[in-house]
């Protein structure tokens, strides 16, 4: 049964076709709620809320191919509105003033790991915690971006649309984001280039 | 950037977005503008870390729909149990009106019955011991019957009821009787149907996890073709710079 279909059931009512959306979608929402939010347990509550939305809301999708950037519009604004309830806007990240942000406190953390670790010895998940660390530098319009490009492999005009702004402005986004990440890479001396290869 | 070509490009061409004759330009365009190939680079090679180390999902929790469906259904376990309960309450309730005396011996579960209040007659000794009227379970139809005859017989033995208030107190308690009967048969078919419902989920979860176990399985042999190839991709750019320059 292809996507369209499960949505056209699960909007007359059939459960059993959303629980099949739901395991097909519930690893990638995970995934960009978690690099987003930047901790595991709140990436789970909102992945769960998520999903609640979207089987409140499945009368309001407009078009089945929408469904994606339709759903992590959901996801997006949830860790949008998690941010405003807790006022945690993290204090590391990167202003107006880039420069100074990028040799804050936060980017002498991620240089501790880096000079404790050889880069060709670390392991997945210590390169893992280090990208969900430099990501949480940047600020929260560029890491959306980012994430649902990188994570998703999305178009960057359904980045646009699940994001909510034009896509020159996603685009922006993009690039500032993948940019400041590289920054923070080399400043760590994280040598990607020998890295991937590890990967 | 000092060249015509602006970021939106070379996001765009990073990403494979661009129309194949500007994608073809832009390619020539890179052989010749240090600055856009080394930008290109530098986003080729965080685009690659960040696809490749997705976060790792610690002890997954159950999933989402079960949730919805649980706090859909009603308690149906604790419905039995009333129903079962409320079942032997009437039975006992019955038992001490009618008399009824329910034993378990060698030959089995064995239900008897003698009249209310016992004749002087019926001394022990004179008295079969364990008359059985039942010894297996017939449902409604005894029910009524049983109903019908306590009815019966407390009305012609002391004759303080009259054939209105008999045939109500009759209908009362075969209606009482047969709703319990009801209620426990209906609890009977929820618990089965719960059952084969655990049933059919578990299967159905086994199945997925084996889709996903087949599915990482080729993710992780696409990710190992995908580097190759891309080392290979790189090799040959080096060589055709090497030959270019």
């Amino acid at each position: 049964m292809d996507q369209a279909e499960l949505i056209e059931r699960a909007r007359c009512g059939d459960d059993l076709a959303f629980a099949r959306l739901i395991r097909r979608w519930e690893d990638p929402v995970y995934n960009v709620v978690h690099r987003t939010i930047g901790n595991a347990s709140d990436a789970e509550e909102l992945t769960q809320a998520t999903f609640v939305r979207a089987y409140e809301k499945l009368h309001k999708l407009k078009s089945a191919e929408n469904f994606h950037s339709w759903l992590f519009s959901i996801a997006v604004n949830l860790c949008r509105d998690e941010h405003r309830r807790r006022k945690k806007w993290p204090v590391h990240m990167m202003a107006a003033d880039e420069e100074a942000s990028l040799n804050g406190e936060a980017l002498k953390q991620l240089q501790q790991i880096t000079q404790s670790t050889p880069v060709e010895e670390l392991q997945r998940h210590q390169l893992s915690e280090l990208l969900e660390k430099a990501l949480q530098m940047l600020p929260q319009e560029q890491r959306e971006a980012v994430v649902l490009k990188e994570l998703l492999d999305m178009k960057i005009r359904e980045v646009a649309e699940a994001t909510g702004v034009p896509v020159n402005t996603a685009k922006t986004r993009l690039y500032t984001g993948l940019r400041n990440l590289h920054r923070i890479f080399v400043k760590i001396n994280l040598d990607l280039e020998s890295l991937i290869y590890e990967l | 950037m000092n060249c015509k070509y602006t970021s939106n490009h070379i996001l765009d061409y990073h990403y494979g977005e661009l129309e194949p004759a500007e994608a073809e330009s832009f390619s020539r365009h890179l052989k010749t503008c240090s600055e856009c190939a080394r930008t290109l680079r530098e986003l080729r090679s965080t685009s690659r870390l960040i696809g490749r180390t997705p976060p790792s999902r610690p002890g997954r929790p159950p999933s989402f729909p079960m949730t919805l469906n649980r706090t859909a259904q009603p308690a149906g376990r604790f419905h039995w149990i009333y129903g079962a309960v409320a079942a032997v309450l009437g039975l006992l309730v019955l038992a001490s009106a009618a008399n009824l005396h329910i034993r378990y011996d060698e030959a089995g579960f064995q239900l008897s019955m003698s009249l209310w209040p016992a004749a002087p007659a019926a001394e022990p000794e004179e008295q079969p011991p364990g008359e059985t009227l039942l010894t297996d379970d017939r449902s409604g139809e005894w029910v009524r019957d049983i109903a019908g005859e306590l009815a019966g017989e407390l009305a012609t033995e002391h004759g303080f009821l009259t054939d209105e208030q008999f045939r109500r107190l009759q209908q009362e308690q075969t209606e009482m009787m047969l709703e319990v009967v009801e209620a426990s048969r209906q609890q009977h078919r929820q618990e089965m149907q719960q059952t084969m419902g655990d049933v059919l989920a578990a299967m159905e979860q086994n199945r997925l996890q084996d889709l996903r176990l087949v599915i990482q399985e080729l993710d992780r042999l696409e990710n190992r073709t995908d580097r190759q190839f891309t080392h290979t991709d790189e090799l040959l750019y080096e060589l055709i710079q090497n030959i270019a320059y």
